[in-house]
């Protein structure tokens, strides 16, 4: 795959808002052909985008290659679960001596998730950014599994079997989310919103300081920025996201298990970035809807499906680095242009 | 306010690598505005003094104080935004960003935090005006949208002083700045620098010796991580350990350059 | 007391099988710069094959005989057909394309072997127990594993610092230049340090036999346990490996056989119970931390 000259940022918001309408059509095409399972499948796709998408601000502007970024996913999920649990049972949850009352409502849980996998991902960011490179790798993982290990012991919680729950979230008391094509939408504006206020933080201050630490960290450090804390606030940031993405995925589900924050999941997340073409944004939503894609076709052929995806990733890797953004969009934005202009 | 006293204030500095010593107790200082030239042969340890005032390197031993204070326990950025500015003997720039976009960021770097995470940086007047003007100053204007990977390695040069100076320093640490550039590029900068003359300090590491002694106000010669002598150019240049150990064959060596 | 000692021996134990793991690890990490998730791959790959021979044969020697190369031989070929293009990139391309390696090596075991474990049983002449204190009988199986493993330890410290490959490999490693101008065929001492350390993975995996089920995926969670040893021991450093594995061996051990009796000393048993287990199964990632915040750079940053 050879990279082509890059689209002019006209038509490449051009591509993009035709994406989105696309993704907007895709619920009532479906109905029409008669196929509304996709639609669940189609959610679950976006959920991982938008996963994915907040893997690709630390990693495809930040540098920082995280492989421990499910254990966010998982910190939400679980947030939700384990409130949704006790307002099922009716006992409420004893945090060192506080009592906190189960809860199903929507805008207190997803926030209150957010801020939870916000928590987890400082507190592991600030650690591992003490470092860099392979090391910072490992470590990452490392604390993934962690939490992974951490949930599995959980026996109050379903240990391994991880624990079921009776139906979603309510929004403002009313079961909005019940209907498949709804969550749908909510799953779809979450990600729109999340795609365009990155899209604004990478061109912010912050983003460029975000951005330079990844081609240069010893040049930003002489001109006088302190890279570490931006990285981190970059790391946080991606930590909530991924968390709400853990939130929708759980919702998807009604269900809640170790195995969202299993570390292969992590793999899975830079295989999305990568494939759709990282430091782009848009990228992993492709990314996303390709490896979904990929995986539900494979399975049709055989039940070892990996024994071909496998050898795929290689060769992506190997061959087709760019990622399918790079392919049909053309290259990462670098310079910019001159930096000015229209965007 | 108090007598003028050193800029830059180097204090028995020792750093070993190994059994190497590339730091053998160096002292000297820097006055406010003076060009002072680090000179010595290769490994003679200057880039290594340079990285350790700058905060990179952690000395063994020694004090280092700018405008009185001491900085020796400080981190790179907090020494960079006391009035450190920087360019790299090996040159190092933003190479995906722009050139403008590596000036702007510089003047970003010096006008408070960065957590700014909504407005357009690229279309901040206040950061781009003056990087502008400082490309200009340096002859990069005409690049100013290219990506600064993308440019010769005289440009990257000019564009890492840029970079230095945009953060309106008060000590400008160039290693070398000239290091690899052709004739024409190198007499430019050596006149850009002559035009800063006065209105910030320097310590210069430089090979040539014409540039030192068209520049320097100043000489400290290391040699082996020791001061070998310190003064002004004419009384540097009849120094006789300093003749015998570096002149002597250097300056035979070096005719041709 | 006795309980105790038997605790550490398991720890010993599980600390030389991380080392073994670690030490290839922290070598191609060391020399190449090379970050390598399928190293579980090779440690699965030994344990199938020794337990394959094993049971056709009744001869665990042979297993061994046959694991050991197999594992070297996997690992060359994945040296020169997907490493060799990797060493220039980035460490992220190199994750990626190690990840694919595992997703296809899981697979493939299945496809070869099927989704039962495959259960081998401990040697005859190696079944029995030894009294390690009086009162105290330990598996002399175990004992020949941490035997095994400070041997290699041993070996490879030789080999290392001793001999004239190990010269070439530290030089190797110091800089690729000044190896080549020495006359040292790079690709070849390479692709030779990356099938040891892959004979020292499959090694592992086919004594981990007879103590665990073999079956796919079984690499996974050693592998994150040896990152977790390298990161503590310093990347590249075999001495640091080896430290960093027994501690984290005998740490994982002991805290999961004593926390929740220490903790039952301050807290109810219900309690203490659910919380030790959890807290045990975090320990090792504890230790981690608090070497990170202590020494960033592990225990023995660099080589040696
Ligand atoms: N990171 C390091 N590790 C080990 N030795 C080092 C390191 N950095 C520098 N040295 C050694 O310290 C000595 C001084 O090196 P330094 O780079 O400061 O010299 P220099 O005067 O800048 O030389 P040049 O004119 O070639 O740039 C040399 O002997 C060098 O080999
Ligand atoms: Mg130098």
């Amino acid at each position: 795959m050879a990279e082509r000259a890059p689209l002019s940022p006209r038509v490449r918001l051009g591509l993009h808002l035709l994406g989105l309408l696309a993704l907007a059509l895709l619920p009532p095409l479906l109905t029409l052909i008669d196929e509304p399972f996709y639609v669940t499948l189609a959610t679950r796709v976006l959920i991982l985008a938008l996963a994915a998408v907040s893997l690709d601000l630390i990693l495809g502007y930040g540098g920082m290659v995280s492989f421990g970024h499910a254990a966010f996913v998982g910190v939400g999920g679980y947030v939700t679960g384990i409130l949704a649990h006790h307002a099922f049972m009716g006992d409420p949850l004893m945090l060192f001596g506080l009592a906190v009352p189960g809860m199903n409502e929507a805008l207190i849980v997803w926030p209150l998730a957010m801020a939870v996998s916000a928590v987890a991902a400082l507190l592991i960011g600030v650690l591992s950014l003490r470092t860099g490179g392979i090391h910072f790798i490992m470590i990452t993982l490392a604390f993934a599994q962690m939490l992974y290990y951490l949930l599995v012991s959980l026996q109050a919680y379903g240990g391994d079997d991880g624990l079921t729950l009776w139906g979603r979230n309510t929004v403002a008391g009313t079961d909005l989310l019940a209907d498949r094509e709804t969550f749908y939408y909510v799953c779809l504006g979450l990600l729109a919103v999340v795609v365009l206020a990155f899209r604004r933080l990478v061109d912010s201050r912050f983003g460029l300081v975000l951005q330079g630490a990844r081609q240069n960290e010893r040049r930003m450090r002489a001109l006088g920025v302190p890279v570490t804390r931006y990285r981190l606030a970059a790391f946080t940031l991606a930590g909530a996201v991924a968390g709400l993405a853990g939130v929708l995925s759980v919702n998807q589900a009604e269900f809640v298990s170790p195995t969202l924050l299993h570390w292969t999941h992590s793999g899975e997340l830079l295989v999305v970035v990568i494939l759709g073409g990282m430091g782009t944004l848009v990228g992993p939503v492709l990314g996303a809807f390709v490896l979904m894609g990929l995986e539900e076709v494979l399975a049709g052929v055989t039940e070892h499906w990996r024994v071909i995806l496998g050898p795929v990733l290689v060769l992506v890797v190997l061959y087709a680095r760019a990622g399918l953004h790079g392919w049909v969009i053309g290259p990462r934005r670098h310079a910019d242009a001159d930096g000015e202009g229209a965007s | 306010m108090r007598a003028p006293g050193p800029l830059l204030e180097v204090e028995g500095l020792s750093k070993a690598f190994g059994g190497v010593t590339a730091s053998d107790a160096l002292s000297f200082t820097v006055m406010p505005g003076e060009v002072h030239a680090l000179i010595g042969p290769n490994g003679a340890g200057k880039t290594t003094a340079v990285a350790q005032i700058a905060g990179e390197l952690k000395p063994d031993d020694g004090r280092i104080r700018l405008d009185g204070r001491e900085i020796s326990h400080l981190p790179v950025h907090r020494r960079a935004l006391l009035g450190l500015g920087r360019s790299f003997q090996i040159t190092s720039v933003l190479p995906d960003f722009s050139v403008l976009d590596n000036v702007a960021l510089a003047v970003q770097a010096h006008a408070g935090h960065s957590f700014r995470l909504i407005r357009n940086a690229r279309r901040d007047a206040r950061l781009r005006d003056p990087a502008r003007a400082m490309l200009t100053r340096v002859g990069l204007a005409a690049v100013a949208g290219r990506a600064a990977g993308a440019l010769s390695h005289g440009e990257k040069r000019k564009l890492e002083l840029a970079m230095a100076l945009a953060g309106h320093p008060r000590l400008l640490l160039l290693d070398e700045p000239m290091a690899g550039m052709g004739g024409e590029d190198s007499a430019r900068m050596v006149e850009v620098l002559q035009g800063l003359k006065g209105t910030v300090a320097m310590l210069l590491v430089e090979h040539d010796m014409d540039v030192v002694f068209a520049l320097a106000d100043r000489i400290t010669v290391l040699d082996g991580g020791r001061v070998l002598a310190t003064g002004d150019p004419e009384a540097v240049r009849a120094d006789p350990a300093v003749i015998a150990a570096y002149l002597g064959e250097e300056g035979v060596a070096c005719q041709p350059c | 007391m006795l309980l105790f000692v038997e605790q550490v021996l398991n720890g010993l134990q599980l600390g030389v099988m991380l080392f073994l793991m670690a030490s290839g690890l922290t070598l191609v990490f060391g020399i190449m710069g090379l970050i390598n998730l399928a190293h579980g791959s090779l440690y699965m790959i030994g344990a199938y094959v020794a337990a394959t021979v094993t049971l056709h044969t009744d001869s665990f020697l042979l297993g061994l005989a046959a694991a050991l190369p197999a594992a070297a031989l996997t690992g060359a070929i994945i040296e020169r057909v997907v490493m060799a293009r990797l060493y220039a990139r980035e460490h992220l391309d190199q994750v990626l394309a190690t990840f694919g390696l595992i997703l296809f090596f899981n697979d493939l075991m299945v496809i070869l072997w099927g989704r039962q474990p495959l259960f081998m049983n401990v040697p005859d002449a190696l079944a029995g127990t030894v009294e390690v204190l009086p009162g105290a009988p330990y598996p002399v199986f175990r004992l020949v594993i941490i035997a095994v493993g400070l041997l290699v330890a041993l070996g490879l410290w030789y080999l290392i610092t001793r001999t004239r490959l190990g010269m070439r490999i530290r030089a190797g490693a110091s800089d690729r230049e000044t190896a080549g101008a020495l006359g040292i065929d790079i690709a070849l001492l390479y692709t030779g340090v990356f099938a040891l350390g892959a004979m020292l993975a499959g090694l592992a995996g086919a004594m981990a036999g007879p103590i665990l089920a073999v079956e796919a995926g079984m690499g996974e969670s050693i592998l994150i346990l040896t990152f977790v040893v390298v990161v503590i021991g310093g990347i590249g450093s075999v001495r640091g490996a080896l430290i960093g594995a027994l501690l984290v061996g005998v740490v994982d051990t002991l805290g999961r056989a004593f926390l929740p009796d220490l903790l039952a000393l301050v807290l109810d048993r219900a309690t203490a119970d659910g919380a030790g287990t959890s807290l045990s199964t975090m320990s090792v990632y504890i230790l981690m931390a608090a070497v990170l915040v202590w020494r960033p750079k592990g225990l023995f940053p660099g080589h040696g």
